[in-house]
């Protein structure tokens, strides 16, 4: 009967393993040790090689999961004193973005285009991390607020009762004030929301 | 001394080197002043009568006394002049152009014949223009002509040399760059097409630009791809080849028609025909085989799509190069992590064996077989319950197998349903079409998940409202619809807060809807009102369906023409308005279209080209809202 125990045991362990495998399709994916090199499509305003991310990501797992999203990059900006790059999504017009400066990235904001649970897997595996909403007047109505982790450098536009993120952004660490200050105005995020009770939609007189 | 008419003393005095005698020739000084107008009775013989006759009508007006006749013969110079335009200006003899004036030219060929005959210098110019354009234009006619009769014959050479020396395609030169851009993302053919670089020499020794290079490529593709057509077309068809043929060409045909009419006033109605009949193509052949079909037709504004069309396709081709890519990445790390596993689990079972000869041992060889064996026939003797609980322990293991499969697949099933991003699958909603007595409106939508609040009396009916909100809810959840689905009543319920008179409304997370007015601007309006506030709930509580909204809308492109998809909250287009605007409109735009003191501004005040203009928008509610049901 203890060889049975000791067999079981080992069935279940390796069906473990499989499972785990089957289902990591929402897991980060682990990637060569060389980050990837986007391919500049636009003017050479930045020279993509050398963007240090090690500002934004000081998690190099991290790093190598979101850059791994950036292809092909579109023709740079300027908003405020940044260079903002595009890079190219699965969708067209939804590009994520890597505010630069100095050829250090400042920020990244990767679009979500397909179903997830972001903010729900992070939750599950930073239990003690503080956050705070904000609020973009762009996604007024749709159910979508900030959700930022000042101490852990991430934020998420997220359906809290979903965990499901539209947008990922990734900053430097720092405190709730000094992201109200820096980032959130970059971003033009609201610390009240824009769809309170005070706010209305407009409908015309009969024609 | 010649007795002038009123139209030729006109001429005369805004012409002052005609040579009609008896012109006062003082007036040439002040010709200067009057240019706008010389010119327009100069070209007013290019338009049409009406206009024509308002031209020369306001000119003798202005200038009947300086030319020398009086008020009343206005009307005489107006008629005179639509009249004898042909007699007037008309020559036997032709123009020193290069090439007759086409026919086509008509009256403004003839009277700039004329004037060239007078030898003014200015005004010759001006004809000789006209006449250069004109022979252009014939030109390209004949260009085409020739083109496509040496498509015909299959000339290569001439086509070749046609298409070199079409200096009027110069755009067909921009678009050919333009998608040697986005050909490097392509196959290895068209990759080979694109990376013809910098200048090269032809046999003859000439040399020959990057984009001649490629017309000749494209055209030997071409014609290889036309070959192969006619070859596949000689062979003999089955008859449902056959069928699924004409149905095709049918369809072509019918796309065709709509993009060449230009009758049809409505330039995105034939831009989606275009569209939709390049798409058709494009399933068939590769681009630059469309690239020549449609080159030989005189296309240049539609060049702009299609090069549009190839560059989505090329994106197209890249992102799934890339999620290739990504998923080559993904099957050799679970590929590496399953040797992983499989490496440590023979470490174990060897593990085990070297201790106590375990499960390496047993599941080898004759032993293996004759255990299994025996399993079976006790398995089929004595039924599952005495295979697991009685030894040898291969059918326990068997059995576990199968029951720890299943325990599995049901709680993934059901951590699926419960978590899934689209919001669980709840009860539909069942509305009968209305509600009847109307006092049982109020607890029929509670019934469905809808509590009704406020004030519920309409125009004199104290259940006015809560009637109104049932039967737009009966009608917009009716089957096949999903709305009631999405919406998530009645499991998730919904209130709706009746207060003031402004035609306002406002959705809150939390599942209340304020409706302001209610009724107070016309049941269109209502119900627009309702179903946009409810159309947000759904974006509210299906995080998925408005992400792919926005996946299909991005925010540079929402031009719904409605107040609250452009205007609201300040600046728009925004996506939730938007959303919402797509999803309300979709029930009531044969009858409605929301604006705000008139704007946004557009041709029609219902929103009848919804379903053209905006057939993607119209598309995406039919299709994930409204389940394929039309209104």
């Amino acid at each position: 009967m203890k060889k049975v125990f000791v067999l079981t045991l080992i069935f279940l362990v390796i069906l473990t393993i499989t499972m785990s495998v089957v289902f990591r399709g929402n897991q980060p994916v682990s990637l060569p040790n060389a980050l990837p090199t986007p391919t500049p499509v636009g003017p050479p305003h930045v020279d993509f090689s050398k963007i240090n991310y090690s500002k934004v990501f000081p998690d190099q797992q991290a790093a190598q999961e979101v850059l791994s999203t950036l292809q092909v990059a579109s023709e740079s900006s300027q908003i405020d004193d940044y260079t903002v790059v595009p890079f190219q999504t699965d969708i067209d017009q939804r590009q994520n973005l890597v505010y630069e400066k100095n050829n250090t990235a400042q920020y990244v904001v990767q679009e979500k285009t397909s179903d997830n649970t972001d903010l729900m897997v992070f939750l599950a595996s930073h239990p003690g991390s503080q956050s705070f909403q904000m609020f973009d007047s762009i996604h007024a109505g749709s159910g979508f607020s900030w959700y930022i982790f000042p101490q852990d450098g991430v934020g998420f536009l997220a359906n809290k009762d979903f965990g499901y993120a539209l947008k990922v952004l990734y900053f430097p660490k720092t405190t709730k004030e000094n992201f109200i200050q820096t980032a959130a105005k970059t971003f033009q995020l609201l610390q009240d929301d824009p769809n309170s009770e005070n706010v209305q939609e407009s409908f015309p007189e009969n024609p | 001394m010649v007795e002038l008419t009123a139209l030729q003393k006109l001429s005369a005095f805004l012409d002052p080197s005609s040579s009609v005698a008896g012109v006062d020739q003082q007036n040439a000084a002040r010709i200067g002043e009057r240019g706008a107008d010389r010119e327009a009775f100069l070209r007013a013989a290019e338009k049409p009568e009406d206009e024509r006759k308002a031209i020369i009508n306001r000119l003798a007006a202005k200038y009947h006394k300086e030319a020398g006749f009086e008020e009343t013969e206005i009307g005489n110079a107006v008629d005179e002049f639509v009249r004898n335009i042909p007699s007037e200006f008309e020559t036997t003899e032709q123009p020193e152009t290069p090439q007759q004036l086409p026919q086509d030219q008509g009256v403004i060929g003839s009277l700039l014949n004329k004037l060239t005959e007078r030898n003014e210098p200015n005004i010759a110019g001006r004809a000789k223009g006209q006449a250069t354009d004109a022979v252009h234009s014939l030109q390209e006619q004949q260009f085409l002509e020739e083109f496509n009769d040496a498509l015909e014959q299959g000339d290569q050479t001439k086509i070749v040399e046609l298409i070199k020396n079409a200096e009027t395609h110069k755009l067909l030169d921009q678009q050919l760059q333009l998608a040697h851009q986005h050909l490097d993302l392509l196959n290895p053919d068209e990759l080979r097409l694109a990376r013809l670089d910098g200048t090269t020499t032809d046999k003859e020794g000439k040399t020959i630009t990057k984009v001649d290079n490629m017309r000749d490529e494209f055209t030997t593709q071409a014609l290889k791809q036309a070959e192969k057509r006619k070859k596949q077309e000689e062979r003999e068809l089955t008859p449902a080849e056959k069928d699924a043929k004409a149905k095709q060409e049918a369809k072509e045909a019918r796309l065709q028609a709509i993009a060449m009419d230009t009758n049809i006033k409505d330039p995105n109605r034939r831009s989606a025909a275009f569209h939709a009949l390049l798409q058709e193509r494009l399933a068939q052949t590769r681009p630059y085989s469309i690239f020549a079909e449609y080159y030989d037709q005189d296309l240049d504004g539609m060049l702009v799509p299609l090069s549009q069309l190839i560059q989505n396709q090329a994106q197209v081709r890249h992102r799934m190069a890339l999620r290739q890519r990504q998923g080559v990445q993904q099957a050799v790390n679970q590929q590496s992590n399953l040797q992983n596993a499989a490496i440590n689990a023979v470490q174990k079972i060897k593990g085990s064996k070297s201790r106590k000869g375990g499960l390496g041992s047993l599941l080898k060889g004759q032993l293996k077989k004759q255990l299994l064996s025996k399993f079976k026939k006790e398995l089929i003797r004595k039924g599952l319950a005495w295979a697991f609980l009685s030894p040898p322990f291969v059918g326990e293991i068997v059995v576990g197998i199968i029951l720890l499969i299943i325990i599995i697949a049901v709680i993934v099933i059901i951590l699926f349903t419960l978590f899934s991003p689209q919001g669980s699958q709840e009860q539909q909603p069942s509305l009968q079409p209305t509600c009847t007595p109307e006092n049982t409106c109020e607890q029929q939508l509670r019934d469905n998940g809808v509590s009704v609040r406020g004030d519920l009396s309409l125009n004199g009916d104290p259940y006015g409202k809560a009637k109104l909100v049932y039967d737009t809810l009966a009608l917009i959840t009716q089957s096949p619809s999903k709305f009631g689905t999405l919406l998530g009543i009645p499991a998730k319920p919904i209130t709706l807060y009746f207060s003031g008179s402004a035609c306002t409304g406002h959705a809150s997370a939390n599942g209340l809807v304020i409706l302001s007015g209610f009724g107070a601007c016309g049941t269109s309006v209502a119900r627009f009102m309702l179903i946009h506030e409810l159309s947000h709930e759904i974006a509210f509580r299906n995080p998925g369906l408005y992400n792919s909204f926005l996946n299909q809308f991005p925010r540079s492109s929402l031009t719904l023409p409605t107040y609250n998809c452009q205007f609201d909250y300040g600046v728009g287009p925004y996506p939730a308005e938007c959303f919402a605007d797509t999803l309300g409109e979709y029930p009531v735009y044969k009858t409605y279209r929301n604006i705000v003191g008139g704007r946004p501004s557009y041709f029609e005040h219902v929103f009848s080209s919804f379903i053209t203009s905006f057939n993607p928008f119209y598309t995406f509610a039919k299709n994930n809202v409204y389940g394929g049901l039309e209104f």
